[in-house]
């Protein structure tokens, strides 16, 4: 009589728990488009996305909810060739999606962070290709966000790989490095990358590298401290001001300004700062604290 | 044991408060200096010196100051080219960050003086920003080391060794050297050829040009600053025996100390790592320099280690060779080393600076030292065939 008493409480008690915790559920759609990627210098690269719509852009869509909601996730391959749906560190089944046809799935994390989503099909090229976007996880939505998601494309890999030809990865040599699709100067324009803020106010950076390289970001002017990582590398709650980050991995940063002013941040890798053998058309972005 | 109790007391005496400072620092720019690799080809270097009548220092010397103090460098440009100085992990403000996208560069013949705050301990760089994948790999870097008021901790209230070295990563390809890449100082653009390197350096020296070995005594702490300015990550193997730990990077301490046998350095990060080894042993820690989009190890090279016995050290100073009285001392000390007549006796402040000096010429030699700032001094004796010194410490009260 009593056990049953209490496996009540604790069943209602899990629900009461439970239920504000996943109420809301938001359900996005995800497409799989094909087209090119047009570089600085204005050179057209093969290129595939996660888009929101069956409309191609280089821009990978960043997948934004809360704690306190379920993502209902609808994915369709819009492109000719099948593809594949994966989340690194997420507990969930890879999944195949034939041409034209879709996919549904929920994610969910009790905690921040941010999950790369991917393609894992003939890995890593349909991956580097440009199927790499951001899941990011927020405490709340009213936090000053800003995402990054690092690529490097070698043009004569990209070609090779968009008509089924072999690639050597040992001898990958990248020549352009993009933030959300973009370099230095047209990064400038990127209002989710570019960050501008204020003194002494919060403002959080998500980072995920879904290219093939490591990347190393460096801050002038402040050191970040870390809400989130993936990686082994680099420590929750550390206090720096360059951030290395291998391929797939992903970072949660956020900053504090506590002087106004303009203040680069770049792979320090310096020669990613280039694009097309051009320096500094790469990985080179310039902040604005007022 | 009474002797490390004494040392321990007299470290904390040390930590009494030390005035902040005003801290300057030369800096002449130059693009036609040299450097000496290890196979013998001398590339082009472009640099800092300390005064515009001495060559460039490869890698650039390292600025040394102490938290809370104002740090003044005064650059001047006397080559042909653009140039800056970029206080990397300083957070100095934008006028001073040298960054030309977001302040400005020095043409030929101007002058700067480039100021901070040296707000936190630690190690952090400075390297010019002018078309910098260039002007770095052209030699344009060093590092800066911020001391906390007790020099021989890592940061204040943080952990305290007795030894530290410091050691800077970076890669130099030829093909840059040979033919430096002109940039375009209206665009501000420059056309880079393809990175591959094959000098994989320390401190600006690789093979049996790199000769920095680590010493120490067993079961004492040393600190290792270890960065990179290289455009490769830097694959830092520690061997066990010598119980690393990691446990600052970027010029703050890490939330935790880490235990580590592999430690990834990657371009621009700093480590500070404190090593401490129960058992006399001599090897080296592997340095691989890994290649960033292939994640293939390009190059390697060693920092070899010695730690010695502690108890057999002490046991020949005290047997023959020094003695130390008073010490503490104020005004002057004596300095007996019986067996030395005709080597010299040195006294080295702990940033390694040489400050006072005289032969042996009898049992015992007298130093004033009335004139050297409080702390703690090590006292050397060199023998007159060059033979190794030995080494005691020495406090100024
Ligand atoms: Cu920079
Ligand atoms: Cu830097």
């Amino acid at each position: 009589m009593n056990k049953k008493f209490w496996f009540l409480i604790v069943v209602v008690l899990f629900i009461a728990v439970k239920l504000p915790l996943q109420a809301i559920t938001i359900s996005k759609n995800i497409f799989i488009n094909s087209g090119e990627l047009v570089t600085v210098d204005k050179i057209k690269i093969p290129f595939l996305a996660f888009n929101p719509t069956a409309t191609f852009s280089t821009t990978n869509l960043v997948l934004d909810f809360t704690t306190a909601d379920t993502l209902l996730l609808i994915v369709t391959n819009n492109d000719s060739q099948t593809h594949g749906f994966a989340i690194k560190n997420y507990d969930l089944e890879n999944k195949t999606i034939v041409a034209k046809s879709s996919i549904t799935l929920k994610v969910y994390s009790t905690t921040e962070k941010v999950l790369v989503f991917y393609d894992p099909l003939n890995y890593p090229q349909n991956r580097y290709m440009g199927l790499g976007g951001m899941i990011c996880i927020h405490k709340n939505l009213n936090e000053k966000y800003f995402y990054w998601n690092l690529k490097e494309h070698e043009v004569a890999f990209s070609k090779k790989i968009a008509t089924q030809q072999v690639v050597d990865w040992q001898q990958y040599y990248p020549d352009y490095f993009t933030i959300n699709g973009l370099s230095h100067p047209d990064l400038q324009n990127d209002a989710s990358a570019r960050v501008v803020g204020k003194v002494g106010e919060t403002i959080r950076i998500a980072i995920a590298n879904t290219g093939q390289s490591k990347h190393a970001i460096h801050f002038h002017g402040f050191h970040l401290r870390v809400i989130y990582s993936s990686t082994d590398q680099i420590d929750v709650d550390s206090s720096k001001d360059s951030f290395p980050l291998e391929s797939m991995q992903s970072l949660i940063l956020e900053m504090i300004p506590d002087k106004s002013g303009s203040y680069s941040v770049h792979d320090h890798n310096l020669v990613a700062i280039s694009g097309g053998g051009i320096h500094p058309n790469g990985m080179f972005l310039m902040m604005k604290i007022d | 044991m009474r002797n490390i109790c004494f040392i321990i007391a007299l470290f904390l005496n040390l930590a009494n408060s030390r005035a902040q400072a005003n801290k300057t620092f030369n800096s002449i720019m130059r693009t036609t200096g040299s450097a000496t690799m290890y196979d013998g080809y001398k590339p082009l270097m472009y640099g800092f010196a300390d005064n515009p009548v001495v060559d460039i220092s490869f890698p650039a010397k390292t600025w040394i100051a102490t938290e809370g103090d104002s740090v003044y460098i005064k650059a001047w440009n006397i080559s042909q080219d653009h140039h800056t100085i970029h206080l990397h992990g300083l957070d100095v403000d934008m006028m001073n960050d040298g960054d030309p996208m977001t302040s400005f560069e020095l043409d030929h013949q101007e002058k700067f003086t480039y100021k901070f705050k040296a707000k936190h301990a630690g190690t952090f760089l400075y390297h010019c920003h002018t078309a910098d994948v260039v002007h770095v790999q052209m030699g344009m870097y060093g590092m800066v080391v911020v001391k906390p008021q007790d020099p021989m901790t890592a940061w204040t209230g943080g952990p305290r060794f007795e030894k530290e070295y410091s050691f800077l990563m970076s890669e130099l390809d030829s093909t840059w050297h040979n033919k430096p890449p002109k940039h375009d100082t209206t665009s501000m653009t420059v056309r880079i050829p393809k990175y591959l390197p094959s000098y994989f350096l320390i401190n600006g020296k690789s093979k049996q040009l790199f000769t920095d070995t680590i010493l120490g005594n067993t079961s004492s702490n040393i600190y290792l600053r270890l960065a990179n300015i290289g455009f490769y990550d830097n694959q830092v193997i520690l061997p066990a025996e010598l119980n690393a730990w990691i446990i600052d990077s970027d010029g703050r301490p890490l939330p935790k100390a880490r235990k580590r046998d592999t430690l990834n350095i990657s371009p621009g990060e700093r480590y500070g790592v404190m090593v401490n080894s129960s058992i006399a042993i001599a090897g080296s820690i592997k340095v691989n320099f890994v290649e960033l989009n292939t994640n293939s190890i390009r190059g390697y090279e060693n920092i070899r280690y010695q730690i010695n016995n502690t108890v057999g050290v002490e046991q020949t100073l005290n047997n023959q060779l020094l003695a130390i009285y008073p010490n503490p001392a104020t005004d002057a000390v004596n300095i007996g080393t019986s067996m030395a007549i005709g080597g010299t006796v040195t006294i080295t402040n702990s940033l390694g600076q040489q400050v006072q000096w005289q032969p042996i010429v009898s049992e015992t030699t007298l130093f004033s030292i009335s004139s050297l700032p409080k702390g703690l001094y090590l006292v050397a004796v060199n023998y007159l065939n060059g033979g190794t010194a030995t080494k005691m410490k020495l406090a100024k009260e």
